[in-house]
Formats: C-alpha cells, sequence, structure tokens
C-alpha cells in the first residue's frame, strides 16, 4: 500500500523526463545518422552526417574553437573557484559578504549578462578597454578582433563559477578538523598542510566541478554566442551548440546539426575520461 | 582559534575586496552606465559614475520597452513553475529516498542522466511536442519542464535531503497509519525547508532567465517575457546604451534580490544544498 | 483566449512529423514527398468567397507592426467573413528559426513574408505553392502593373512562387555637411568610383571635438560588393538562375573587389573592426561623423526621426565602376503549401501587395513600392520628406542576387570571407579561392 504510494509520487517525474526530455533526446540522436531536412522524409545515411562535419572546414574551425574555450576555461574557472573558496572557506567577519559577491555574477539572467559584456568590451568606449587605456596598456578589439574574441566568452565564463565555488567551498568543509589539527601537531608548515592534506581531500569535489564544466560549458555559449555575436567575427566565436542551431534551422540540415551535438557529447565524454583517471580515488568516498 | 593581528585581518580584507571587485565589475558597469545621460555623447575616460547621473533611463527603458508587460508575463511563468517544480520534484525526491538501495541507486542514476542531456539537443522533438499538445504561443510551452520537476538536480537535491533526516521519522510515520501523500506533507516537508528554499530560489532564476524558449514557443508580443523584451529593447535601442543597460538592470533586479534573501542556503557552509 | 494552433487536425500532422522522424530510424515510411513542380494546393481555384481566418506572419520593427495591423484591418473590412491573425516577430533571424521551425512541425501561417534570396531554397523542399495560376487569373494583381526586377527572382523553374510587396536597392546616403566643410560636390548623377573615393578621401579627418570622421562606412557583407562587381563588368556566378560555379575569380570581379576593398585597406576612408564595432557605421551617419554610408532604403525612415535638422542629408546612385548598377533588395508575400487556408491567403497577399497594402508600407518610409502607380505617386516620391533624390531608386538598373536552393549559406560563406579581406587579414584572391573552395559542395 505505502509502496504504491511513493510509486505515484515518483510518477510525474520519470514519465515527464521520459516524455520531455530523454525520449526527445533519443529521436534526436538518430536524426544524426538520417539526411533529415525537417520538411520531407529522413532517409537513413548511417555515419555520413559525421563524416561530412569533419571535412568541413568551417565545422573544422568550430571544433577548434570548443576544444580551445573549453581547454583555456576549464582551468580557469577550476582555480576561479578553488581560489575563492580557500581563500573565503574560514568563518571570519565579513567572509559572508565577500562569498555573496563571488556568487554574484552567477545569478545574472543570461541576456542581462550578455548585453552587459556587449558593453563592457566595446572597443572604444567600454570600460575595459577605457581601463586598459588609462595604464597605457594596448586595447584589443576584442569582439572585432579574430584573436582577442574568443577570450570575451572565457572572461565571462571565468565571472560565473557560483556553483563551482560553492562546490568547492562544501568540499573545504567536508575536511574534518582532526585530520589539520593532528597534521597540525606533527609540525606541519601551511604548504604542507594544503599539500598532503587539503588538496588530496578537495580533489574529488574539483572533479565534480570538471564534471560539471565539460558538460554545460559549451551549451552555455549558446545564448551568448546568439545574443553577442552570432559566431562572428570571421568565425572566431563559433561553438558547436550554436553552429548546430544554425545547420539546422538557417540551412535546414538537421542530420547534419544533430550529428555536431553528438560532436559535443563527444567532447564532453573525452574531458569526463581523461579527469575520471585522475581523480577516481576518492570519487565515493565522501558518499559512503 | 588564535587571534589574529590588525594587520592580518586588514591584508585580508583588502584582498578579498579587489577579488570581489572583478566578480562585482559587470553589475557595477551596468548600473554606472544606465545611470549615464542618454544625450551626452559615449565616455571616452573611464568613468566609475557618470556626471549628472539620472534615474530618467529607468522610466525610459520601462516605457520603450514595454517592459512591466513583458515582466508580467514572466512572472506568471516563475508563479505557476515554482509551486509544481516543488511538488514533482519532493514527491520524487520522498519516493527515491524511500526505495530499497537498488531501485535507489538505479533511479538517482536515472536521474543523473536526465540532468546531463544538453538543451542543445532536444528542442526540436520538444518543439514537435508542445505543438501537439497545443500549446503553442501560451506560456505553459514554457511552464512545461515544470511537470518533471524543471530539472534533475532538484529532484536529486529532494533526495539529498530526506535521506539525511534521522531514520525512522518516515517509518514511524508510516507505522502510525499515514498514507505517503501524508507523510510526505506533513512529516518530511516540513523538515526541509532550507532546500525547499534553496530549490525556488534555483527554480526562480532558472525561468526568470530562460531566453530560448520563449523565442521558439511565443508568436503573440503580448505573451513575450522580459528577456525577449529586453532583447527587442536592443535591437530598437541598440546605440542607447544607457536605455539598453537600465533594462539590463532592472531585469537582473529579481533574481539578485531572490539571491540576496536566499543567500544563506546558496552559501550555507553545511553541505546541504548542491550535494547532499 | 483563442490559440490558432490548438486544432485537432494539427495534431494529426505534428503526430505524423513525430513518426516521420521515428521512421528515419525504420524503413521508409510511404510519406508522400511532394516534387517541387506538382504542388497540391496550386489546383485549388477559388470559387467562391473564402471564410475563416487566415493567419499571417511578419516580421519589422514596431512601426512596421504597426502598418501590418492597419493593413490587417483594412483587410478585414473590406472582406467581413475573413479574420486575420498577426504573427509578428521583430528579429529577422528569430522570425527564420520561427518560420522553420513551424513548416517542420507542418503549421506555418497562410501568408509569410521572406527575403527574396529565401523563396528558392524554400520552393526547392515543395514548402511554397506556386502562384503562377493565381496570379493569371486574379482581376486585382497585375504582373504587368509591377516593376519587372522585383518579379525576377520570384520566377524559378518554369513556376512564378510569390509576390513581391517592396522593391529596395542599395544607395549612398550622404551627408551635405560634411561634404560643403570639405568642399567636395554632391555626387552626381553618373559620378564615378574615382570621384566617390576622391570624396570620401577629401571628408576624411580628425576633429578635435567629436573624434574621427570617417569618409564612408557601412557592414562588409555579399550585398553590398556585389553590385560593384557587375558595375565592373564582372560575375557573381555562371548563371545567375542555375548557377553551378562562382565567377568571383574571373579578372573584373576580382579587380571590384580588390577596388572595393582598398577603401578600409588602402586608403583608410573607411572604420576597421575594431572602430566598426565600437560604432557602427550607420549610427556613424547618423551622429554626423561619416560622409557615406551605403543601405537600402530601409534606414530612410530611422534617418528622417534621428537626425531631423542635425544636418542635411540626401541619397545618391552607387558610384560606377564601368556600368551604373545597384543590387536589389526585396521581400515577398508567399503561400506557403501547408497553408490552411489558401483561398484566403490568397485574398490577404493581393490585399497586401496590392495598391492599399504598399501604400501603407511606403508611407512609413521603410520601403520602395513595387507598383509602379505607388511608387511614382506622392507617397514614394513626397516632395517635402528626405531625401530629396528618391528617384535614384526607381532610375537605377538593377540586379538581383543569383538563384539556387542553398544560396543563403552561399551568401553567408562569401560575407565571411569578404569580410577577413576587407579587415586586412587576407588578399582577395585568398578569399576568393576559399570561397570557391568552401561553396563548391554547395552548388553541387
Amino acid at each position: 500500500m505505502r509502496a504504491r504510494g511513493y510509486r505515484l509520487m515518483l510518477l510525474p517525474f520519470v514519465a515527464g523526463s521520459i516524455i520531455l526530455l530523454i525520449g526527445p533526446a533519443l529521436l534526436a540522436l538518430g536524426l544524426a545518422f538520417t539526411d533529415f531536412d525537417g520538411l520531407s522524409t529522413p532517409h537513413w545515411v548511417g555515419v555520413d552526417n559525421f563524416a561530412h562535419l569533419l571535412q568541413e572546414p568551417v565545422f573544422q574551425t568550430v571544433l577548434r574553437n570548443s576544444v580551445e574555450f573549453l581547454l583555456l576555461s576549464l582551468p580557469i574557472r577550476l582555480l576561479g573557484a578553488y581560489l575563492p573558496a580557500l581563500w573565503l572557506s574560514h568563518p571570519r567577519r565579513g567572509a559572508g559578504l565577500y562569498r555573496a559577491l563571488v556568487y554574484l555574477p552567477s545569478v545574472l539572467p543570461d541576456v542581462a549578462y550578455a548585453l552587459t559584456w556587449v558593453w563592457i568590451v566595446n572597443p572604444m568606449y567600454g570600460p575595459l578597454n577605457l581601463a586598459l587605456k588609462a595604464m597605457g596598456l594596448a586595447q584589443p578589439g576584442w569582439l572585432a578582433d579574430p584573436n582577442a574574441a574568443r577570450l570575451v566568452f572565457v572572461m565571462m565564463a571565468a565571472l560565473q563559477i557560483g556553483e563551482g565555488f560553492v562546490i568547492a567551498l562544501s568540499g573545504l568543509r567536508g575536511i574534518p578538523a582532526e585530520r589539520i589539527q593532528a597534521a597540525m601537531v606533527d609540525g606541519a608548515g601551511r604548504w604542507a598542510l594544503f599539500r598532503h592534506i587539503t588538496l588530496p581531500l578537495s580533489l574529488p569535489w574539483l572533479a565534480l566541478i570538471v564534471v560539471r564544466d565539460a558538460i554545460f560549458l559549451l551549451p552555455w555559449t549558446f545564448p551568448m554566442t546568439a545574443i553577442m555575436t552570432g559566431g562572428d567575427p570571421y568565425y572566431n566565436t563559433l561553438f558547436i551548440p550554436l553552429y548546430a542551431r544554425i545547420t539546422s534551422i538557417d540551412y535546414l540540415r538537421f542530420g547534419q546539426g544533430s550529428a555536431a551535438i553528438v560532436f559535443m557529447i563527444v567532447l564532453a565524454a573525452l574531458v569526463l575520461f581523461a579527469f575520471w583517471r585522475f581523480a577516481r580515488r576518492g570519487w565515493y568516498a565522501d558518499e559512503a | 582559534m588564535k587571534r589574529e593581528g590588525t594587520a592580518t585581518r586588514a591584508l585580508w580584507h583588502l584582498v578579498s575586496a579587489l577579488g570581489a571587485a572583478v566578480f562585482l565589475a559587470p553589475l557595477f558597469f551596468t548600473v554606472s552606465m544606465s545611470l549615464r545621460p542618454i544625450d551626452r555623447p559615449y565616455p571616452t575616460r573611464l568613468e566609475l559614475l557618470p556626471a549628472q547621473a539620472t534615474l530618467d533611463n529607468f522610466g525610459r527603458a520601462l516605457r520603450d520597452g514595454n517592459l512591466l508587460a513583458y515582466g508580467a508575463n514572466s512572472l506568471l511563468v516563475v508563479a505557476v513553475a515554482i509551486p509544481l517544480t516543488l511538488l514533482v520534484a519532493s514527491w520524487a525526491g520522498l519516493a527515491i529516498a524511500h526505495a530499497r538501495p537498488r531501485e535507489q541507486r538505479a533511479l538517482t542514476a536515472f536521474a543523473l542522466v536526465a540532468l546531463l542531456v544538453p538543451q542543445g539537443l532536444i528542442w526540436l522533438p520538444r518543439f514537435l511536442l508542445v505543438k501537439w499538445l497545443g500549446l503553442m504561443d501560451t506560456p505553459l510551452a514554457l511552464i512545461l519542464p515544470a511537470f518533471m520537476g524543471t530539472s534533475a538536480l532538484f529532484t536529486l537535491m529532494f533526495t539529498w535531503a530526506f535521506r539525511r533526516l534521522p531514520e525512522g521519522l518516515l517509518d514511524a510515520a508510516a507505522l502510525d497509519g499515514a498514507d505517503a501523500l501524508r507523510v510526505w506533507w506533513s512529516v518530511a516537508m516540513p523538515v526541509v525547508g532550507p532546500t525547499i528554499l534553496a530549490v525556488t530560489a534555483l527554480c526562480f532564476i532558472s525561468y526568470w532567465g530562460d531566453y530560448i524558449d520563449p523565442l521558439l514557443y511565443l508568436k503573440t508580443p503580448a505573451r513575450y517575457t522580459l528577456p525577449v523584451g529586453l532583447s527587442i529593447l536592443q535591437q530598437a535601442d541598440r546605440t542607447r546604451w544607457s536605455i539598453v543597460m537600465a533594462g539590463a538592470a532592472l531585469y537582473a533586479l529579481p533574481p539578485l534580490a531572490v539571491f540576496l534573501a536566499a543567500q544563506r542556503f546558496f552559501l550555507s557552509s553545511r553541505r546541504t544544498l548542491w550535494l547532499g | 483566449m483563442h490559440f490558432p494552433h490548438a486544432t485537432t487536425p494539427l495534431r494529426g500532422l505534428a503526430v505524423s512529423a513525430l513518426a516521420l522522424m521515428l521512421a528515419a530510424c525504420a524503413a521508409a515510411t510511404p510519406i508522400p514527398t511532394n516534387a517541387p513542380t506538382a504542388p497540391a494546393a496550386a489546383t485549388a481555384a477559388p470559387t467562391s468567397q473564402p471564410a475563416g481566418r487566415v493567419s499571417w506572419m511578419v516580421s519589422g520593427d514596431a512601426v512596421e507592426f504597426d502598418a501590418y495591423k492597419a493593413i490587417a484591418s483594412a483587410f478585414e473590412k473590406a472582406n467581413p467573413t475573413l479574420k486575420v491573425d498577426l504573427f509578428y516577430i521583430p528579429a529577422s533571424g528569430d522570425y527564420r528559426n520561427r518560420l522553420d521551425a513551424d513548416l517542420v512541425a507542418g503549421t506555418p501561417a497562410d501568408v509569410v513574408f521572406l527575403n527574396y534570396q529565401r523563396t528558392a531554397p524554400y520552393a526547392d523542399k515543395a514548402q511554397l505553392s506556386p502562384i503562377t495560376d493565381k496570379l493569371a487569373a486574379s482581376t486585382t494583381l497585375k504582373e504587368a502593373d509591377f516593376y519587372a526586377a522585383a518579379f525576377a527572382p520570384l520566377k524559378w523553374r518554369g513556376q512564378t512562387w510569390c509576390v513581391p510587396s517592396n522593391m529596395s536597392s542599395a544607395v549612398i546616403y550622404y551627408n551635405k555637411a560634411l561634404f560643403d566643410a570639405a568642399k567636395v560636390a554632391y555626387p552626381r548623377a553618373g559620378w564615378s568610383w574615382d570621384d566617390f573615393v576622391a570624396a570620401a578621401r577629401a571628408i576624411m579627418h580628425e576633429d578635435a571635438k567629436v573624434g574621427t570622421i570617417f569618409g564612408y562606412g557601412t557592414e562588409i557583407s555579399f550585398f553590398r560588393v556585389a553590385p560593384y562587381v557587375w558595375s565592373a563588368g564582372g560575375e557573381i556566378v555562371n548563371d545567375p538562375l542555375t548557377p553551378t560555379r562562382l565567377a568571383l575569380d574571373g579578372a573584373a570581379a576580382q579587380a571590384a573587389i580588390q577596388r572595393y576593398i582598398d577603401l578600409q585597406v588602402k586608403y583608410g576612408v573607411a572604420p576597421n573592426a575594431a572602430a566598426e564595432k565600437a560604432e557602427d557605421s550607420m549610427t556613424r551617419f547618423m551622429n554626423g561623423k561619416l560622409g557615406m554610408y551605403m543601405d537600402s532604403r530601409r534606414v530612410t525612415a530611422t534617418f528622417r526621426s534621428t537626425i531631423k535638422d542635425s544636418f542635411d542629408w540626401d541619397v545618391a546612385a552607387l558610384p560606377s565602376m564601368g556600368s551604373p548598377t545597384s543590387i536589389l533588395h526585396s521581400d515577398a508575400y508567399c503561400l506557403p503549401a501547408k497553408a490552411k487556408n489558401p483561398d484566403a491567403a490568397w485574398k490577404l497577399i493581393e490585399f497586401a501587395a496590392g495598391p492599399v497594402g504598399q501604400k501603407t508600407m511606403t508611407a512609413i518610409g521603410r520601403l520602395v513600392p513595387s507598383l509602379k502607380a505607388v511608387a511614382e505617386s506622392p507617397v514614394f516620391l513626397d516632395p517635402n520628406a528626405k531625401p530629396a533624390n528618391s528617384r535614384v531608386w526607381l532610375d537605377t538598373p538593377l540586379r538581383p542576387a543569383p538563384t539556387h536552393k542553398n544560396w543563403p549559406a552561399i551568401e553567408t560563406a562569401i560575407t565571411k570571407e569578404f569580410e577577413k579581406a576587407y579587415y586586412g587579414v587576407q588578399s582577395v584572391s585568398d578569399a576568393v579561392a576559399t570561397i570557391n573552395k568552401q561553396v563548391e559542395v554547395l552548388l553541387k
């Protein structure tokens, strides 16, 4: 009787996820193996879409952009979450305020955050370049400069690290005080303490941040690039999600668009695999 | 803990403040620009606060951008989506927390898989689904994800919260003859207040910020939500940055308020919120 | 509340679309694919007064939306049995997303609004009903009443696909005050490229108060360069209606592209990438900081309302590199193959593309009418409204962008490479070579 009650309570979540999320995802994955143009009957084309994408110069650029963005943003975001967490983990007067400020950019809505950055990086009148000018430094054209445009998105991602920051804080909070005290009794210095106690015990949490980023960082670029650049200048800010949308909608090649998303998933899986080997030791230690 | 010297404390505050300033910068420059009179040429020197600061741009953004009407639409979406999400996610969370270990693992894995589905993948099938359900051009199309608890993360948050309850609390209630719904309402929910608040806040931010769905599902301008309204304002007024920034600041205000009100649940030092 | 899409037949369509996608994973299902030459909807001739609702999807700014609303209500007044559901998507990119999503779901609006370059891709996929017979039978629309240049790109594979709502083209807007200050004569009819460059160089200077005054500026794109290629005697493609390869590598074409790109790279009279991003050329022109600006009629209304009396301005034909030519900017009203109410839709097209509709749209200043009678009337050639020289839109020989089912993708590829060359990152010959390589597969 009771069990049935709980089963029923589970139903909306499970059924909803299957109908709204997992079913559609499987359908879309299937499309990657067809020539679906959105309008006429799709035909099975095997891995043609994938082969075609790999040969297409624009997609090669998109893939390079995406990998570069991931490889650049991941470590910066990891440090950006971990260092403030280390600095602000002890309860202290004012720490709460600083923690709130670190999290703050992460709650700004996409459109507001994107528009704000378009203004911040305006090559002539934006505060960033005016600040660089005041310091006598070179002022890149940012979104107008093929070499600098991608960095804008790295900077944007680097400031939205609230979730990672909280994860890191939680990890640091979970380190048993006895371990620290025991080490201090043994005469360990600050560095040794960090190196041998804090860092190893933080690793599973840092891994969690990487997992999260590997999966969500590229999708995050979609609204941002759609609002800010449309992929310009010269494909330099075109990442897989926007490319997939343009290929599907503008050029009516839904099969290829889906195939591009599959590449994104593969990319995430590769990052995760690389990191898995690094982090599997303490993965569930804390859960158990 | 040993006492620190004043110098150490001052240094710590200095470094913290400098670091925090970096994170504050985007919001700061949004507000600063929104106060700048529109008839003045763009700045050519870094200015933290504009001379002759004015609040006129906020009125202009509200008027030109019709932001109040769009804001009302956004509020409607949020007002329906949050309770629905809380219902679905807490039900599922309780059921999972209560399942046998093997089922629990399977369901958790299911939730994790659901969590990892990239949004970019599913929009086309979901678009067809919305059309089939006859929800095109209605706010319900935007609320649809709430029927699965919005994000599997919320279900997991409830699962973890319920699992932390003292063992036997739920069983005792069940032994008293309470059915699942009673246990949920009178025993489980009252003791997971922080999780409810956290999910509410996250859910608010997620629906308030949703820019992709309204573009896809809404046709009638009178039903547009705030992010679409803001992007229309930007397209119409793209050279008048003060007005655009005023609109952005107004749009960002509610999630900021929610965050500040609920920040101790976001930043709680206990490991309650995200990870169980 | 009325939800025009919540009807059962539509669910059926959506279900079949879903089923169709499922079929992708299994064997092919017998879902009919319409050959582009055998459209189903064209056969139904209007026999009686159509009734019911007709949906109409448009794009544009708020003023355009108001004009569309006015047309819709005038149409309802003239056809009391019909109600118009007007759907308005402000930005053109969003508009296309919506249209495609609607087509995929099999539920497009009854009347849609398309750039002429986008009609062939949809016609190729059997998404539009040809209107050849309807137009021939129409008592209100006569093809001869329209400018031939506007209709030309809408005829493809032996059919007429849409009715042109306007016939704009690229011109040079110029700031008379900056010409006066630089002691340069205003552009005269038939001015040459050299005259143009000389004027731009004379106007270009540093102003102590407002900063750099540029001679010329516009966003770089296929549409900005193509007219000069034609003017210089070059070609874009080997055959405008059935292109099989690009002709940009021809000597005349390459030289024309080079001369255009020299404006930025060699003479520096146009903003570079960073300057354009900081403040785009249109804004510079409105702020009195740009001597000449290239665009279509679209910006006229904006200039009227923002520039007001701060300086005098006018339009001139594009300077010539050989024979005077400009490029067609035009949109059309089209009838989707899956329109639910095609007879009513055609009635609406007749009305919107007819004199009432075109006069209403012309009055807001954003377009050049495609109907000769409206274009020659004071609604367009209003002697009291700027620009004084509106005739230039009616007198310049126009050519359309080539017609091809993949044209939007081809155009994007060309624009991207031109942009790279215009901002000095690659040479013209490299740009053309890259374009050829990328476009080859699209032209197959």
